[in-house]
This record gives structure tokens, sequence and C-alpha cells, in this order.
């Protein structure tokens, strides 16, 4: 089993480079996904992911 | 992802549903639609000047942003006025502020009065000196208790927390915006603090971003008994200037 402090570790950031900022906010919303209930809320956090992978 | 012209179109109705609103007695565009900066990412800033029944003024609004595909809310407070931050469904930022009638007025150059009438208020200044000072140096403090507890997500917390106040201190030093992180990016230098980013919660690495971070610390402080302390911290670390 992986632990919570496993998975938050991939939100830490080794650079400003515009990449690393992506996958890490990437990550970051995913986690901050799995922390709200409401359904409308919670596909405007995807929305927000997918808005920032679009600009890659 | 929210388009621009979704954006304008919205922008468009607050400010026809403020004119027709009786108890709304001024609007203003903020922020960077207000003097022509926006991009594709900019955010809604609109202020109401309220005269009466402010609570329910804030009430309807919210409702009508319900309508228009708000997802949420976030309440800012400061003094009377009331800044409704909304997240809509296409992750536009909109934030209302509900200003009462006798205070609405420019807090900055960012202000665009659409109708009504504006007092002549104080303005937003930069942060204080010796505050962002007095927090780096308290979150310093905690940075290394809670490394040494072996507290390594609290010791990122006191280190995040730490960085953002020293780099608020190198934009005051080189007259940049110090508020929210947003002149960041328009400092000479700020790949200085790239050595400050902790790549593990190991206490190894802590301690390597922390000893870092205070030597960036110690070159904003010029009180000799202060800056001893600070070096106490992490022992070794130098002014990095």
């Amino acid at each position: 089993m992986i632990s919570t402090s496993t998975v938050c570790g991939g939100t830490l950031v080794r650079s400003t480079h515009p990449d690393e900022l992506r996958r890490a906010f990437h990550m970051l919303t995913g986690l901050l996904r799995t922390q709200i209930n409401d359904s409308a809320l919670a596909q405007t956090g995807r929305a927000l992911c997918l808005g920032a992978a679009a600009q890659r | 992802m929210f388009s621009v012209s979704e954006r304008d179109q919205l922008r468009r109705d607050l400010v026809n549903a403020a004119d027709t609103d009786p108890r709304v007695v001024g609007a203003a565009l903020t922020g960077s639609a207000a003097v022509g900066r926006e991009d594709r990412w900019s955010d809604i800033d609109f202020a109401l000047s309220v005269d009466r029944e402010i609570d329910a003024v804030v009430t309807d609004w919210t409702a009508l942003m319900y309508a228009c595909g708000a997802v949420g809310h976030l309440d800012v407070r400061r003094g009377s006025v009331l800044f409704r931050v909304f997240l809509m469904r296409s992750t536009l930022q909109v934030d209302i502020a509900f200003w009462p009638s006798t205070e609405f007025g420019a807090t900055g150059p960012t202000f665009r009065l659409l109708f009504g009438e504006s007092n002549e208020i104080p303005q937003s200044r930069q942060p204080d000196r010796a505050e962002l000072v007095g927090l780096a140096w308290l979150y310093g403090l905690h940075a290394r208790s809670s490394i040494e507890r072996g507290r390594g997500w609290q010791a990122l917390y006191m280190l995040n927390n730490m960085r953002d106040q020293v780099m608020s201190l190198r934009c005051l030093n080189e007259g940049v915006n110090a508020v929210q992180g947003r002149g960041l990016d328009d400092l000479a230098d700020a790949d200085e603090f790239v050595g400050t980013l902790v790549l593990s919660t190991h206490p190894d690495e802590l301690r390597r971003a922390f000893h870092v971070l205070t030597g960036l610390l110690l070159t904003e402080i010029n009180d000799s008994a202060l800056a001893e302390a600070v070096q106490a911290l992490s022992p070794g670390a130098t002014a990095q200037r």
C-alpha cells in the first residue's frame, strides 16, 4: 500500500520549469479532488488540471 | 477551461446586472482589466458600491453567480468590505467586492469606475519590512525544530512560508510588487532561490534547503544582533551577497 506521505511527495517541485510545475500541479489537483465531496466542485478541480495539461 | 469571449460576456452581464440593481449606486472594474493588461488567464474583478440592504445584495448576487455556473465561493473580508471569490464551472475566477457606498473607492491604480461616484480612500501599500523579517525568523525557528523532531511535512510548511517572506523582502529591495507573489518573476536574481526548493522530506534535504534559505534571509537583515541569532539557527550560514 502506498502511503499518503509518498503520494504527497510527488507534489514537491524540483525546479520552476513550467513542465515541472505542471507535473506537481497535476498531482496536487488530483489530491485536492479526493478531498472534495461536492461533485460540481470536484469536476471543476479536474477541469483546472486539464486546463493546465492543455497548455503543454 | 473558459474562453476569453465567455469571460467578456459574463463581465458584460455583471455590469448590466449592476446597472439595473437600484441598491447598487456605483461599480468599477478592478485588476488587470481596469488597465488593459488582461491575458487569457486573467480573472474578473468587479467592485460594487452598495448604499442599502448590503446583506440582501450579497445574497442576491451570490444566487446570480450560482445561476451563471458558480460551483463554490470563498469570502475574504477587509474592514467592512466583503470580497466574495467565486469559482465557475469553467474554472474562471470571479471576484465581486461589496463596498458600502460611503467607503467605495480605488485602493490602487487598477480601478476603472464604470458608473457612480468613488471616494478618496487610503491606497494599498507594500508589506511592512520589519514584519516580513519577523515572520521569516519565526518560520525559521519552527523549521529548525520541525526538522530536528523528524516532522518532515511540518518542516516543509515552515520552509515554504519562510521562503515567501524572504522573497517578499527581496521584492521590497528591488521595488517590485511584494504582495501575493506578484513581483517574484520580476526579480533580477530569482534563481538564487532555486536552492531553497525542497526535493524530499528527508531530514538532510530539509537541512540543506534551510541552510540556503537562512543565508538568503541574512542578506536582508541589517541589525547585527538579530543577524547573529538568525545565523545560529543554521550554523555556518552566511549572507548570500
